[in-house]
C-alpha cells in the first residue's frame, strides 16, 4: 500500500513547481517581459499571453497571478497532510482546491486550442503540474 | 477482500442485502475507477476542443456582404460618444514627418495588410467604421483570417478590390496575400515609403495617418471577434456596452481622432464630437 506520506510529498513538491511556473509568468506580465518560449506552428506563448484570456474575466488581474496563489494554497494544504496531526479535513479540502482549478484549467485549455489557436508551453506545464495534483488529491481522498 | 465483494454473486447463491451494498460502493470509490475517469474526461474535453478547434470555417458569399458593410458603416454617433476610449490604449505613434498628402490637398491614409493576418483582421473592423465617418467605401468584401494562422478564421473585411471615396481624406490600402499567403498586390511607391520611413520590418498591419500618425499591428486583443461572424460582430457594434463595441469602436475613435488632426477637424460633426474629446491623437 502506497504511504500517505509519499503522496502528500508529491503534492507538496508539484505545487512548489506549481509556484515557480506561476510565479514567473506573473513577473513577466507585470515586467512586460518576453517568455523564454520555443515558437513553432502550435506553441506561441506571445499570442497567449498577449489576449485576453491572460486576465481573470472582467479585472485587470493576470491568470498567472491567480495561479500562484492557488499554487501558493496548495503548498499550504501539502504541508499541514505532512504535519504531524494533519487535520481530517484536509484530504477532502485539497481535492475541492485542485478540482477547482482543474475547471479552469479546461477553460483556458479551450481559449488556447479552439480561441487562440496556440498553446503556451509555460501554462502547459502548469496545466499538468494542476492535473498531478487533482489526481494525487483524489486518491489520497479515497484513502482517507 | 473488498474487491471479492464487489463481484456479482455466483449463481445460485443468495441475494445480497443492504449488510453487502456498503462495502461493494466503498470497493468502487477507493479503487482506480475514480481516477480512470476523471483523466479519460480530461482526455475527451482535449480532444473535442482540437476537433472544434480544425472545424473548416464557412466561407463568405457576396450576398453576405450587403448587410454587414451596411450595419458596419452606419454606426450612429450617439454609440461612438457612448463607447469612447472604450478602455482601448492608444498605440498611435506621433511623427515629425510633414503630412502626406495627394496632389489635390487630401490627407493620405495608408493601410497596409493582408488577408491571412488575423491582426490585420481585427485591425480592418476599427479602420472601416472610423473611415465611413468621413466617406463612403464601395465594393467593400468579406474574409476570414488563415485557418492555420493564431486567431484561425477571425471574420472580417478585405480592402482588395473595394474602394472608397470621401471629401476629407484618401485611403491608400493594400492586401499583399489572401488568406492563404498567397502573394497578392504589392504596395505603391507611396506605401512604400511609408512602410520604409515607419515599418522598416515590414510588419503588418500598418497603418499611417498621413504621416503624421502611425500604427503598427492590432488596436485591440483580436480573441474579441473570436467565434463571431460577420453580421454578429456587425450587430454588436451597435451596442455600445458589448465587448466587440468597446473594442472596435474605441481603438476607432483613436484612429478618428488622429485622423481629424490631419484633416484640421473636418468635418466638424465628426470631430466636434464627444467621443473625441480627452482622446489624444497619438503618444
Amino acid at each position: 500500500m502506497r504511504s500517505p506520506d509519499r503522496s502528500a510529498r508529491v503534492l507538496f513538491w508539484s505545487g512548489l513547481a506549481g509556484v515557480a511556473i506561476a510565479a514567473y509568468l506573473t513577473v513577466a506580465h507585470y515586467a512586460d517581459a518576453p517568455l523564454v518560449c520555443i515558437e513553432g506552428a502550435l506553441v506561441d506563448c506571445g499570442a497567449v499571453t498577449a489576449s485576453s484570456f491572460s486576465l481573470v474575466p472582467g479585472t485587470s488581474v493576470p491568470v498567472a497571478a491567480a495561479g500562484l496563489g492557488w499554487s501558493l494554497g496548495s503548498v499550504a494544504l501539502a504541508a499541514l497532510a505532512l504535519g504531524e496531526r494533519a487535520p481530517a479535513w484536509v484530504p477532502a479540502a485539497h481535492f475541492a482546491w485542485a478540482a477547482a482549478a482543474l475547471a479552469g484549467v479546461l477553460y483556458l485549455v479551450y481559449a488556447e486550442i479552439v480561441v487562440i489557436g496556440r498553446i503556451c508551453e509555460w501554462c502547459t506545464l502548469w496545466h499538468v503540474v494542476v492535473l498531478v495534483t487533482f489526481v494525487v488529491a483524489l486518491r489520497r481522498l479515497q484513502e482517507a | 477482500m473488498a474487491e471479492v465483494s464487489a463481484r456479482a454473486p455466483a449463481r445460485g447463491a443468495p441475494a445480497r442485502g443492504k449488510s453487502r451494498r456498503g462495502p461493494a460502493r466503498r470497493s468502487v470509490w477507493r479503487g482506480p475507477l475514480p481516477v480512470a475517469v476523471s483523466v479519460a474526461a480530461v482526455a475527451i474535453l482535449v480532444t473535442a476542443f482540437i476537433l472544434v478547434s480544425r472545424a473548416p470555417a464557412p466561407p463568405a458569399t457576396a450576398d453576405d456582404a450587403a448587410p454587414v458593410v451596411a450595419k458596419a458603416t452606419t454606426v450612429p454617433p450617439a454609440v461612438f460618444d457612448a463607447v469612447g476610449s472604450g478602455g482601448v490604449a492608444p498605440r498611435l505613434t506621433r511623427t515629425d514627418a510633414a503630412t502626406l498628402r495627394t496632389a489635390t490637398g487630401k490627407p493620405i491614409v495608408i493601410y497596409v495588410g493582408a488577408d491571412y493576418c488575423p491582426f490585420c483582421a481585427s485591425e480592418r473592423w476599427s479602420l472601416v467604421v472610423a473611415l465611413s465617418r468621413f466617406g463612403t467605401f464601395r465594393d467593400l468584401g468579406l474574409t476570414r483570417s488563415s485557418p492555420s494562422d493564431v486567431y484561425p478564421n477571425t471574420a472580417t473585411f478585405s480592402f482588395r478590390g473595394a474602394s472608397y471615396a470621401s471629401e476629407w481624406v484618401e485611403l491608400s490600402a493594400v492586401e499583399t496575400a489572401d488568406r492563404f499567403g498567397s502573394p497578392r498586390e504589392r504596395p505603391d511607391a507611396t506605401q512604400q515609403a511609408s512602410l520604409d520611413r515607419f515599418d522598416p520590418k515590414g510588419s503588418i498591419p500598418f497603418v499611417s495617418l498621413a504621416d503624421r500618425y502611425v500604427t503598427i499591428g492590432a488596436g485591440y486583443p483580436t480573441d474579441v471577434l473570436r467565434g463571431k461572424d460577420w453580421q454578429e460582430i456587425a450587430d454588436l457594434l451597435h451596442q455600445p456596452s458589448s465587448s466587440v463595441a468597446r473594442a472596435v469602436i474605441g481603438n476607432a475613435n483613436h484612429l478618428t481622432a488622429a485622423i481629424c488632426a490631419v484633416t484640421e477637424g473636418r468635418p466638424a460633426d465628426v470631430c466636434g464630437s464627444g467621443a473625441l474629446r480627452g482622446l489624444a491623437p497619438g503618444r
